[in-house]
């Protein structure tokens, strides 16, 4: 059948199309981070020395590393020499046998390289075919190897080595096949691992699905993948084996005299210890400085091929000056008058703190910082709450409405999350501006909230009791016994059954919307002024949202509590909120009573969420969507963010931002159409 | 739970007797005792005559059988070099040993926890950097030198610590610290790796909005969390430290096991190689099973059956 190797010829490009991954170090790639990153000169040139120097043992030792001389037994360093063969002083001293330490530690590098580089040419080729034949194949060869690796993993290593030495005697090839044996395994499980991953990508499905034959599948599709990983665990096992062929020398099971090692010439030299430091010094140092450039260039390695560990070293780091150049930029491209147009047509929002308000949110903002550049995920939002009330806060995922009461509780994560302008007044006092001590007592004690997916908000290593008797051991100092009786008190009180049994299971042995109760209870231990509720109903099964909002409610008017509910559902606000406040692009698109909002809708936005819902008070025909998706918070469309979506949109839109205007008393709306959205149709 | 460590014993037992098996023929197949009692300079004729006396050119089988009773009376023969028997040689050294890794370990785990939570509190922080540099050195570590270092520091130079030996507490300090590096290094840099993980996950958020201290988050919740791949690493590296015992104790003079390893090795000692793997066997069988019922105290989801 000639057909397959016509196809064989051509797969590769076509595989490539499929998608082949593209993570392999290059020659180009390693250069570029290298001048990145400075300092990697220093290992990698140490390592480069090395080798020359194993390379080259002949010419650049300075004396006979055999040559013994009795007249300069444990000569100090830098004594002059007193052999006949070469006039070369002792550069680091000589040995008890008055052999040139720094010859012998140069031949020494010859046998640390050549046993640490056949060792793991031998482990690692046995590790890697083991690894894709079991990763491939899978069926019994899997089971069996892996068990084989499990087992031998189990093992002490240096114990196993010592043990195969001491049946078949030491030397060069025997210490090789001693780590080709204990050291596979490592290699056989990274590589299976991965193997499994690539079976099921479309590059190697692809290359299956016109025949190519299994092992030239394995070996050009799948093993070029593997080659950075395995080269890091490659470069990490050149240093444990170099480790461990020392301290095989070291006992006196490594490579036989007379050849020098370094491991034994820190044996030799221990007798002398007090007199001659240099004997244990020196070769400790050699294996030191070989081991940790290893180690190094293994961590750099990974850094430059992998890109999580990139993101995560970039996470870890302080704004670059870059950065802060882009911060400023951005502070400086927000033309003033905007913002004043923005000030003067938002009335409703001006008349600045006074005590009525539970919450005051004044032209918050709050920036993510990423490897690409600032986000505005909260772009100047204002609201106001008073107490007893509820506002609703709704958006699609992305709008930024999570981000800004993040923001006001100050539980943001910072890095990548900062809060860059604004004010938080709570009962008068701005949230952003106390020390992070007296913000914590507030948390908890006075503001609480509770999020979306019940299951991961709660600790899952605690019991659900201790979680709420948390609150009160944490703020109020009460005694473990006396929070628990209130935690069982407050779980009756969010109706959970049995709640004295229940207090001592932990969260995985409750349904989702216990969960959420518990969330609640905890929240509510200590009496706050202000719930936030994240999304409280979102994970949570049809039937039992209502149940959840309507125990909100319930607690609401007893406790008189102000509510900040964040939804994207709009049934879920519809009985409960006072106020609405819609968020598009990081920023508040329409405010207002609810009523007033959902029967007249001021802006496209609004209007368009209200239409795609299913309602029962109106007679609706079909339900429509709004045509577009939200925009990525990288590229925010310039003029009305919302213009490229919108139904209304004229040419001022794409350039002239909409203020917030005021469209009724207690009513805005950032939409030049505002008029035509509300009365024309 | 008693079912479960019954099924868990009874599986350790299958392995251990695995293990001595393959050891048995190791030493009997691939090595030739009688030639490694009288080493590589043997005359034939003097390995044939020791060969019929401790009745080595029997059958493997019929040799099997005779060890295999041995070992169930916990009779290992005896060993070549000291003359009496194996066992109780290498159960004398275990105590030594132990304590030794056990104030490794009692250092090095707590430290570690701390450094490597503090690391992922506040990643990029000098903490952060010196978790960094710790596992560098402690990956880097060439435990024997630093051993002897440590000597030359603080037992030539200082006078403060005895060189090698034991007896008072003194003489544990400079090995077990020795011994630490390493698992100081790899405990820290995974708790920060796994403390990362948990860091980020929405139960701190909520820890947060509960006006939780920072100390009782990172500590209180997060850790609690991030121990089973803690204890997973912790339970490798207390058997690893075997690993270095056999160094370590050889530059310290420590009398345990690692020591005895090392002379029954150089001593070509075969029915003490035979009786010290069966105590090491033990040991690591003990350790995981130990780590996995640690698994189901810290983590309510895991539940044996």
């Amino acid at each position: 059948m000639p057909a397959p190797h016509q196809m064989t010829a051509g797969d590769r490009p076509a595989a490539r199309d499929s998608g082949e991954p593209a993570r392999n170090v290059t020659v180009r790639r390693l250069l570029r981070a290298l001048w990145r990153d400075k300092l990697m000169l220093f290992p990698l040139l140490f390592l480069v020395a090395l080798i020359a120097a194993a390379v080259g043992a002949d010419l650049i030792a300075p004396h006979d590393p055999f040559d013994q001389n009795l007249r300069s037994r444990n000569a100090p360093p830098m004594a002059s020499t007193t052999s006949e063969t070469s006039s070369f002083p002792y550069l680091l001293g000589a040995d008890p046998l008055g052999r040139d330490l720094f010859s012998r530690l140069i031949y020494g590098a010859r046998v640390s390289l050549a046993v640490g580089l056949s060792s793991v040419l031998a482990s690692g080729t046995l590790g890697v075919l083991l690894g894709l034949m079991a990763g491939y194949h899978r069926g019994w060869l899997d089971d069996v190897v892996m068990r084989g690796v499990d087992v031998l993993m189990g093992i002490p290593g240096l114990l196993l080595a010592l043990f195969i030495l001491f049946l078949v005697g030491t030397g060069f090839w025997n210490l090789v096949i001693v780590f080709a044996v204990t050291r596979w395994m490592i290699y056989a499980r990274v590589t299976r691992g991965l193997t499994l991953s690539f079976r099921e990508q479309p590059f190697v499905e692809g290359a299956q699905t016109i025949g190519c034959s299994d092992s030239r599948i394995i070996f050009r599709h799948i093993l070029p993948n593997l080659a950075s990983p395995i080269l890091v665990l490659a470069t990490l096992e050149i240093a444990i084996v170099i480790l461990a062929e020392a301290g095989l020398s070291f006992l006196g099971m490594g490579i036989q005299p007379p050849a020098p090692t370094w491991g034994r010439m820190v044996a030799e030299g221990r007798d002398y210890i007090t007199s001659a430091w240099w004997l244990i010094t020196f070769p400790g140092l050699a294996i030191l400085l070989t081991a940790l450039s290893l180690n190094l260039t293994a961590a750099w390695l990974r850094m430059i091929s992998d890109p999580v560990q990139r993101w995560r070293w970039f996470i870890g780091r302080p704004a670059s000056r870059r950065e802060a150049d882009t911060e400023l930029a951005l502070a400086f491209s927000e033309p003033r008058s905007r913002r004043a147009d923005t000030e003067r047509s938002e009335p409703a929002h001006r008349p600045a703190a006074n005590g009525d308000h539970l919450l005051e949110v004044i032209d918050l903002r709050v920036n993510f910082r990423t490897p690409d550049g600032l986000l505005n995920a909260v772009n100047g939002i204002s609201y106001t709450l008073n107490r007893g009330q509820t506002l609703a806060i709704l958006g699609e995922s992305g709008s930024g409405k999570t981000v800004s009461a993040e923001a006001v509780m100050g539980i943001l994560d910072s890095p990548p999350a900062f809060v860059t302008g604004g004010s938080v007044l709570f009962d008068g006092v701005d949230l952003l501006q106390v020390s992070p001590s007296e913000r914590r007592r507030l948390c908890g004690e006075r503001i609480a909230m509770i999020f979306q997916d019940p299951l991961t908000a709660l600790n899952p290593a605690y019991t659900v009791g201790s979680q709420i008797a948390g609150m009160f051991q944490e703020h109020r100092g009460t005694s473990k016994r006396e929070a628990t009786a209130k935690a069982v008190e407050l779980m009756d009180r969010v109706r959970i059954p049995s709640a004295r049994e229940r207090a001592h299971d932990y969260p995985h042995q409750f349904s989702g919307g216990m969960r959420q109760r518990v969330m609640i209870a905890a929240a509510i231990a200590l009496d706050p002024d202000l719930l936030i509720a994240d999304e409280p109903t979102t994970a949570l099964d049809v039937t039992v949202q209502a149940q959840i909002m309507e125990l909100l409610a319930e607690l609401q008017s007893e406790t008189g509590m102000g509510l900040i509910l964040i939804t994207h559902d709009l049934g879920v606000v519809a009985d409960v909120a006072d106020n609405v406040a819609v968020m598009y692009a990081g920023k508040i698109v329409e405010t207002g009573p609810i009523e007033d909002i959902y029967s007249c809708p001021a802006h496209p936005y609004t209007k368009g969420l209200l239409e795609s819902a299913p309602r029962v008070d109106r007679k609706m025909d079909s339900l429509r969507q709004i045509s577009g998706a939200p925009p990525n918070m990288r590229f925010i469309p310039s003029g009305c963010p919302f213009h490229p979506r919108c139904a209304y949109v004229v040419d001022r839109c794409s350039v002239e931002p909409p203020p917030l205007y005021e469209v009724q008393p207690e009513r805005s709306a950032s939409c030049h159409r505002f008029e035509d959205v509300m009365y024309v149709n | 739970m008693a079912r479960y460590v019954a099924r868990r014993l009874i599986q350790s037992l299958l392995v251990l007797v695995v293990v001595l098996t393959l050891v048995f023929f190791a030493g009997r197949v691939i090595g030739n005792p009688a030639a490694l009692i009288l080493g590589p300079e043997a005359r034939a004729e003097d390995v044939k005559t020791l060969e019929e006396r401790f009745g080595y050119d029997k059958p493997a089988l019929v040799q099997f059988g005779r060890y295999a009773r041995g070992v169930v009376s916990g009779d290992f023969g005896n060993s070549w070099w000291q003359r009496r028997p194996a066992l109780p040689m290498a159960l004398e050294r275990l105590p030594a040993t132990l304590q030794l890794a056990a104030v490794t370990m009692l250092f090095a785990l707590p430290l570690a926890m701390l450094l490597g939570s503090l690391a992922a509190w506040k990643p990029g922080s000098p903490i952060d950097k010196g978790v960094n540099v710790i596992s560098l050195t402690g990956a880097s570590a060439v435990d024997f030198w630093i051993g002897l270092m440590l000597i030359l520091f603080f037992a030539v130079q200082l006078r403060l610590l005895p060189t090698s030996g034991s007896g008072s507490l003194k003489f544990i300090i400079l090995p077990a610290l020795t011994l630490s590096l390493r698992p100081l290094g790899r405990v820290a840099q995974v708790t920060r790796s796994a403390m990362l993980d948990q860091l980020s996950r929405p139960y701190i958020k909520t820890a947060r909005a509960k006006g939780y201290r920072e100390s009782k988050i990172v500590l209180g919740q997060a850790l609690k969390n991030a121990f089973i791949p803690i204890i997973t690493l912790s339970g490798d590296e207390a058997i690893s430290t075997l690993n270095g015992a056999v160094v370590v104790e050889t530059v310290f003079a420590w009398p345990g096991l690692g020591l005895l390893i090392v002379s029954a090795v150089t001593n070509r000692d075969l029915p003490l190689i035979e009786a010290l793997v069966f105590v090491v066997a033990i040991m690591i069988i003990v350790t995981n099973l130990l780590v996995d019922l640690t698994y189901s105290y810290l983590d309510p989801r895991v539940r044996y059956g």
